[in-house]
């Protein structure tokens, strides 16, 4: 007895997926059995098709049933049984759907196949010692990543689909008995409440994660490295991998996380703790370093001892434009410069570098229009603002919000400036995480891995700062 | 535990600091305009005896803090305007509440002022108060908007630089004997008028019972307050008494005490001008100091007037604030004058008032609440 005309029924789903022209469909027939099989050409493996699917359907010698094609024909270990409804989906997932005609249910198989690039050391985070390897845009070759570093069935990973047309896959992992599973809800309910177009990476969720998602600053962690992942996963983070996206998202965050490094975990930790000051040096070099500046400039440069005076007042009475103008040009001059090295080929690149460094600096101070301290200022902060790479948007705003209080009302405003921005930064929680622990509130446990760093040995908890069910690292 | 008291618990944990946050408000409020203008008002009637008067004027806010520990103790989770309100009635418990909006206005005009006229002196050549508003109005509101818990954790973010500061200006400051005049050489009647007549400049603990309510209780953790009063206490006892030993005399309406215990020490004149801590170390002290008090003139204002919203309480700080800035305390001898002769009268409300309603509340009712809330940030 058939339930369905095979013809009809690949006809009928050939039009639910629009006539597209990569939908493929062959039609086998063998006694007096019609078995239709209907796929997407550019997301399957045409060579797996042949040898798995197409090959042993025309081989076997038996009746086509369903169970026979689940158990005895086809070998792939994705083969199920599924529904009608079910059917457009799977094809577009990269599945084959077998009609035989005999059941109402079809039996899909995955020979998913589509150009990716193998693991390779993410350009954002290199490392001197340590795995190399980096997070893809594949989904499945991300999860086999974290995998490898948990031979344990406590990872969690949790599918989901987000975006009406792009059905992107998302993908929430965590450890079972670390992760604080009201956080996991949290998170995957907060997921399910996206209703967009699509998710092409995985930015597109970071401000739906954040739980102010207008703040200026991210309340999401993320990296390009399983290492990384795998680290925070077991301090009882949330991972969230997003297909087609590299960066990996992590939840709950502290802005510490941003001055702590891979490579500090794979160095000597005394080393580690002199390489993490340096980099708050370099984000408060960044942040006020040219707004402090131009406060010395305008206001208070009677503080500065009387040699340096001297030496700046020597080198800025001849430039036209009042101090702020200038140091205003020179922000925006580096900035151009940034965005076009960004974007230009890296031949290009380099010498847009310099023709910007060398031409049109050293042009600028010769002819009089800027001065070297205010170069020198201005470089030192942008140069700065890379030692903390993740953090860059933040800094490049506070950076001229800075310079504008310095420029107006001198170091009193700068100071009352950083005093509301820790006010308000102090405002943000992330998923029950205050954003500036362990400093404030104090968690002194943490601060064995804040700005110093002790030894591994002696982190035996997990970090407090944030909500986990089992505190203890080692014994 | 039910659900519904962990809510509660949680909903009230939102607000609340924890006594460490709270120790090192009373760390902050032991500076309070006591180390710029005052070492060299006190000179006028007590010379190097001023150094006393700052010890015993200590003495008396250990006394507050010890009661209002002991208030604490006893009644965990209760403000005091509850405790109060209970045994005197509601027109009282907001009479004196009425007059304590007026004492932290005051509190936040003097502090305004004084700084003001120290960075004018120190930093700005020229500079007009209504600048210096623009920098502390934001701070200062914003401070009262976002409430307690940021003010405290952002304290808590700075203490120890701020401390690292203090240790610095007092260590790196060049003490010179030969100028000191030696201690006992006024008269008592000069000594207790200077300290009558500066009674206003302390007293400032007692903004710890404003907010008793939004500190979180731990059994036996009380040395937590008296711990960072002592290190605020000894930090202003050591500038001052530096002050007078570097200063054999000083004139009247000497505004840059802090500062130039610093700028008299000739041993780093290389490295530049290093009375730049002392200045930082006075705009984070001034902020913060003005964030505490704003607090404080919040919640009096939300007990006082209890329909209004939080934003009622900020614009009209702002505007008393305003006024008193621009028509009354406008120039350091109105300052100094209200300081010594109108001022010391608004102390008896910290020194006096608030330990009776202490003590008539503590032995009248003996038993108390003793609700306890759990460990929350």
């Amino acid at each position: 007895m058939f339930f369905y005309c095979v013809e009809e029924e690949i006809k009928e789903i050939k039009k639910q997926l629009n006539d597209s022209f990569d939908v493929e469909s062959r039609i086998i027939v063998k006694n007096n059995q019609k078995i239709g099989l209907i796929y997407l050409k550019s997301m399957t493996d045409g060579k797996v098709f042949s040898e798995s699917i197409y090959k042993v359907i025309n081989e076997f010698d038996g009746e086509l049933t369903n169970e026979n094609l689940l158990n005895k024909v086809i070998i792939s270990n994705d083969v199920a049984e599924i529904n009608k409804e079910e059917v457009v989906q799977k094809i577009l997932d990269g599945c084959v759907i077998v009609l035989t005609g005999l059941s109402e249910k079809f039996v899909s198989s995955e020979i998913q196949k589509y150009p990716q690039r193998t693991p390779s050391e993410p350009p954002t985070t290199p490392v001197i010692n340590g795995p190399r390897e980096g997070f893809t845009e594949d989904i499945k070759t991300n999860i086999t990543l974290l995998r490898r570093r948990f031979y344990s069935k406590d990872l969690v990973l949790t599918n989901l689909s987000v975006g009406r047309y792009t059905k992107t896959k998302i993908v929430v992992a965590y450890i079972n008995g670390i992760a604080d599973k009201r956080i996991v809800r949290k998170i995957i309910s907060r997921l399910k409440r996206i209703d967009v177009d699509g998710i092409i990476d995985s930015y597109y969720i970071l401000e739906c994660l954040q739980e102010r998602p207008h703040s200026l600053f991210k309340q999401v962690g993320f990296n390009e490295k399983p290492d990384v992942i795998s680290a925070k996963m077991l301090e009882g983070r949330v991972a969230i991998i997003v297909d087609n996206s590299p960066i990996v998202l992590t939840l709950p965050f502290v802005i510490i996380e941003d001055i702590q490094n891979s490579n500090d975990y794979y160095a000597n930790h005394y080393y580690a703790g002199y390489l993490r000051i340096i980099r708050i040096i370099g984000l408060l070099m960044a942040v006020f370093g040219p707004g402090l500046f131009l406060s010395l400039r305008l206001y208070h440069y009677y503080i500065l001892p009387l040699k340096y005076l001297i030496t700046i007042s020597d080198t800025t009475q001849n430039i036209p434009f009042t101090p702020f103008i200038e140091i205003l040009f020179v922000s925006l001059l580096f900035q151009i410069l940034y965005e076009v090295s960004l974007r230009l080929p890296s031949y290009l690149g380099l010498a847009t570098s310099v023709v910007g460094a060398l031409i049109l600096g050293d042009t600028g101070v010769k002819a009089g229009l800027i001065s070297p301290p205010t170069v020198i200022i201005v470089a030192l902060a942008k140069i700065a603002q890379y030692t903390v790479p993740e953090q860059n948007y933040q800094i490049t705003i506070l950076q001229f919000l800075f310079l504008i209080l310095g420029g107006a009302l001198g170091i009193f405003s700068i100071v009352g400036g950083m005093i509301y921005l820790v006010q308000y930064l102090t405002t943000i929680d992330s998923y029950t995480a205050p954003y500036l622990a362990p400093f404030s509130p104090k968690v002194d446990s943490d601060l064995k891995d804040a700005i110093f760093k002790t030894s591994f040995t002696n982190m035996k908890q997990r970090p407090q700062s944030f909500s986990n069910v089992n505190k203890d690292r080692m014994e | 535990m039910n659900t519904k008291l962990k809510k509660g618990i949680n909903k009230i944990s939102e607000k609340t600091i924890s006594i460490r946050q709270a120790g090192i408000m009373l760390f902050f409020l032991s500076f309070s305009n006591k180390i710029l203008l005052l070492p060299s008002m006190l000179y006028n009637y007590a010379k190097t005896d001023s150094f006393f008067i700052y010890l015993i004027l200590f003495l008396l806010d250990i006394f507050l803090l010890f009661v209002f520990v002991f208030l604490k103790k006893r009644y965990i989770n209760k403000s005091f305007f509850d405790i109060f309100s209970k045994k005197f009635g509601i027109f009282i418990a907001k009479t004196i509440y009425f007059l304590f909006l007026i004492y932290f206005l005051t509190k936040i005009v003097l502090l305004f002022n004084v700084s003001f006229f120290y960075f004018r002196d120190q930093i700005y050549k020229s500079i007009s108060p209504y600048i210096y508003l623009i920098c502390i109005i934001p701070v200062l509101n914003h401070a009262m908007l976002i409430g307690l818990r940021p003010v405290g954790r952002s304290m808590e973010f700075f203490y120890n630089i701020i401390l690292f500061a203090v240790v610095l200006c007092v260590g790196i400051s060049f003490v010179n004997l030969n100028n000191f005049e030696g201690f006992f050489i006024t008269k008592i009647s000069d000594f207790s008028l200077g300290l009558f007549k500066h009674l206003f400049c302390f007293g400032d603990y007692v903004c710890m019972f404003f907010i008793m309510d939004k500190i979180q209780f731990k059994k036996n953790k009380e040395k937590i307050y008296f711990i960072y009063s002592a290190i605020g206490i000894l930090s202003v006892l050591a500038i001052v008494l530096m002050f007078y030993l570097i200063y054999g005399s000083t004139a009247f309406l000497h505004v840059n005490a802090i500062s130039d215990i610093i700028n008299f020490s000739n041993n780093y004149g290389e490295i530049g001008r290093l009375d730049i801590i002392s200045m930082l170390l006075v705009m984070f002290l001034t902020y913060f100091q003005l964030n505490i008090y704003g607090n404080c003139f919040s919640e009096c204002f939300s007990k006082v007037f209890n329909k209004l919203s939080t934003v009622y309480s900020v614009v009209s700080l702002d505007l008393a604030f305003l006024f008193c800035v621009i028509f009354i305390f406008n120039s350091l001898q109105t300052i100094s004058f209200s300081l010594r002769n109108i001022f010391p009268y608004l102390s008896i409300l910290s020194f006096v008032c608030i330990p009776i309603i202490s003590f008539v509340c503590l032995l009248s009712d003996k038993k108390g609440e003793k609700n306890r809330y759990e460990k929350n940030f």
